[in-house]
């Protein structure tokens, strides 16, 4: 008897405090979603509309532009998921597992991307590598560039200002998940011959692998949606699905369409997201079982720490 | 430019503080038996219709209080009609891009320009533009106007430009930011090819617009995109329009601003009547004051809400050339404009979807 009414509470509690960011998601997330998915299906904004496949046919026909560059967009954020993890291991290493003192000093400017809002990054990285501003000047006085000459206005600028607002995500969530490993494991696979590559590619990389998947939800979803950066910093051919459902939404006003393609958008960034899943799972488990059959350094090290 | 845009916001608020206690004490003395009638302008925001000196000279003149209603796209304009504006809203103000469709909406009515003393003064090329009407009845009555030409930076490009192939020359390679919206698109390239504007063959206007774009350093979109370009020196020539170009010249860039030989993109925006307006009278007369000598001449001077080119031929006789630079005020361009017009939503497809491929190329 007395256990009845703990149990409501276990399920009470829990409830009570999901509920309000709950309902918030509710409200600000599956509300507009579903007003986004109802859009898709009719040919104007309501009254008077009226039920359509047409730019679903639209969205998805070979005869448009529009697969091609969901296919553009999701390389782009690709490249620069995989630019910022090459970007962000080396910093987040030193500070999880060499630094003794000031991590947090450090993790405290790694943030001040995040404090800036992303039009005013954009912005100063143009006034940055303009023609003759502090970083193009000087590489033209000692005739490294042609007078004149600047990234801006190329994808190179775009990647990397890309890289530069997103890079903080990956460093915070590697930060974090190397943070936990045990630094004993580490001496003792050194104790045991692991040399640098096998310390990486046993121990670091499969421990830190949570960090890197949630690093990659963080940077890749928005990177493959980006639209501002390619449009003032990329230069004419830096047009991605992002441009193109802005287009269709401030200039052509079509939205039906602009929801068609943001869904699409969504589904190939889901998609991708459960193949990287998929493959950190099989890769977890490829390792777990290599190391079972021939007695590998993991769990042996693993043994050695507990 | 901040500056004085600082200065000129002082005096607006100054003065409309004035104004509402001139006002006050104005109703205070009269204490009018019947309430004023609210008369509904819609307009974008900062754009004449609301300046501080209009709305009181217009209340005061014509005993009405005015009540704005502002949009940022034509077509939520359209949307503010079809949503229930109808019946509300006495003027609007639609780009001729917009007032065809809107008569054959039926959310506006045909103007009898008898009733516009000042319609006479407009220029021809404006009044007689064919597409302000529909079923021969005008529904819109040219107010301000702008272009869509050639800029280039005189300090680095010391031949005058004239065509629209400078755009297309290989010599300027990685120097030019090209304006990237598909009608100005199309129509440039339709005119570089010399092409019918209204309907080019579009698959050379694709063609050329491809090869256009290998040259660009920028297609801009913002006022503020371009103006860094070329400021830094990252292009040295483009479209553009010629409202922002007028404010460069006007801060003493060295930029000269041409309409090609070819001719040049042209827009306008027109008074139109909404159906059923609640006071066709105050509209008539909102119209006539909108394109008098006396409200387009001062307007030119109200350069912090950055007023393109008067639609009345009366006032470039009173105007400074100054001003006139800065506005874009030069009647002899009318002649050469090509007017972007209503076209029909499959025609404007078509268009998109082709600009559209040349970007994601």
């Amino acid at each position: 008897m007395a256990l009845a009414p703990r149990r409501l509470g276990r399920a009470f509690i829990p409830a009570l405090l999901m509920a309000p960011t709950g309902l918030l998601l509710l409200v600000m997330i599956v509300g507009p979603l579903v007003a986004v998915a109802a859009y898709s299906l009719f040919d104007q904004a309501p009254p008077g509309a009226h039920f359509t496949w047409a730019q679903w046919e639209t969205a998805l026909s070979f005869q448009q532009v529009y697969l091609g560059l969901v296919l553009r967009s999701l390389g782009l954020a690709a490249l620069v998921t995989v630019l910022t993890i090459a970007a962000a291991y080396p910093m987040a290493y030193a500070l999880a597992l060499v630094l003794r003192r000031n991590q947090m000093t450090w993790l405290a400017l790694v943030m001040v991307p995040f404090l800036t809002s992303s039009l005013l990054l954009i912005y100063s990285f143009i006034v940055l590598f303009q023609p003759g501003g502090p970083v193009m000047a000087p590489l033209a006085a000692l005739h490294l560039v042609a007078r004149g000459a600047t990234i801006v206005y190329t994808p190179y600028a775009m990647i990397l200002v890309l890289l530069y607002e997103y890079v903080p995500y990956m460093v915070l969530t590697l930060y974090t998940s190397l943070e936990q490993v045990d630094r004993s494991l580490l001496d003792a696979a050194r104790s045991l011959g692991a040399g640098r590559r096998t310390l990486f590619v046993r121990i670091l990389l499969p421990l830190s692998a949570p960090g890197l998947a949630v690093g990659a939800v963080l940077v890749f979803p928005p990177v493959a949606g980006a639209f501002v950066e390619p449009e003032i910093l990329g230069g004419p051919s830096a047009f991605f699905i992002g441009n193109a459902i802005q287009n269709q939404i401030v200039q052509v006003y079509d939205w039906p369409l602009a929801a068609c393609l943001s869904l699409l958008l969504l589904f190939a960034v889901l998609a991708c997201l459960g193949l990287l899943q998929a493959a950190v799972a099989a890769a977890r488990a490829l390792g777990a079982r290599r190391s079972r059959t021939t007695g590998g350094a993991t769990p042996t090290v693993a043994e050695a720490a507990s | 430019m901040s500056h004085r845009r600082l200065r000129a916001l002082l005096a607006a608020g100054l003065a409309s503080g004035a104004l509402i206690a001139a006002q006050a004490s104005v109703l205070a003395a009269h204490r009018p038996a019947k309430p004023l009638p609210v008369f509904v302008v819609a307009n974008w925001e900062d754009y004449g219709s609301n300046a501080p000196w209009v709305v009181s000279y217009f209340e005061k003149t014509y005993h009405c209080i005015i009540k704005p209603v502002y949009y940022d796209s034509e077509e939520q304009a359209l949307n503010i009609l079809r949503t229930g504006g109808v019946g509300k809203v006495d003027v609007i103000l639609p780009n001729l891009e917009y007032v065809q469709p809107a008569a054959q909406e039926n959310l506006l009515q045909p103007i009898d320009i008898s009733k516009l003393s000042n319609y006479k003064y407009l220029y021809p090329t404006l009044k007689n533009e064919p597409y302000d009407r529909w079923h021969g009845k005008v529904y819109g009555v040219p107010w301000m106007w702008g272009t869509t030409g050639l800029a280039y930076n005189t300090k680095a490009i010391k031949k005058p430009l004239n065509s629209w192939a400078a755009l297309w020359n290989p010599a300027y390679k990685g120097k030019i930011g090209f304006y990237s919206d598909p009608t100005t698109a199309i129509m440039i390239a339709a005119m570089y090819l010399g092409e019918n504007p209204y309907h080019p063959d579009l698959a050379k206007v694709k063609a050329a617009l491809l090869r256009q774009k290998a040259l660009d350093r920028l297609y801009w979109t913002s006022a503020n995109d371009w103006q860094h370009a070329f400021q830094s020196g990252s292009i040295e020539l483009g479209s553009l329009w010629s409202g922002l170009a007028g404010t460069d010249i006007g801060a003493g860039w060295p930029l000269a601003y041409v309409i090609p030989k070819e001719g040049a993109v042209g827009w306008v925006d027109n008074w139109a009547i909404v159906r059923n307006a609640p006071h066709p009278q105050l509209a008539y007369d909102w119209i006539n004051y909108m394109i008098s000598l006396q409200f387009q001449e001062r307007y030119a001077y109200d350069l912090a809400q950055e007023p393109p080119a008067p639609s009345n031929s009366l006032v470039a006789a009173h105007l400074p050339a100054r001003i006139k630079n800065i506005i874009g005020l030069h009647p002899q361009w009318l002649p050469h404009l090509i007017l972007q017009r209503a076209m029909p939503a499959s025609q404007l497809q078509q268009w998109t979807d082709l600009f559209q491929a040349v970007q994601s190329q």
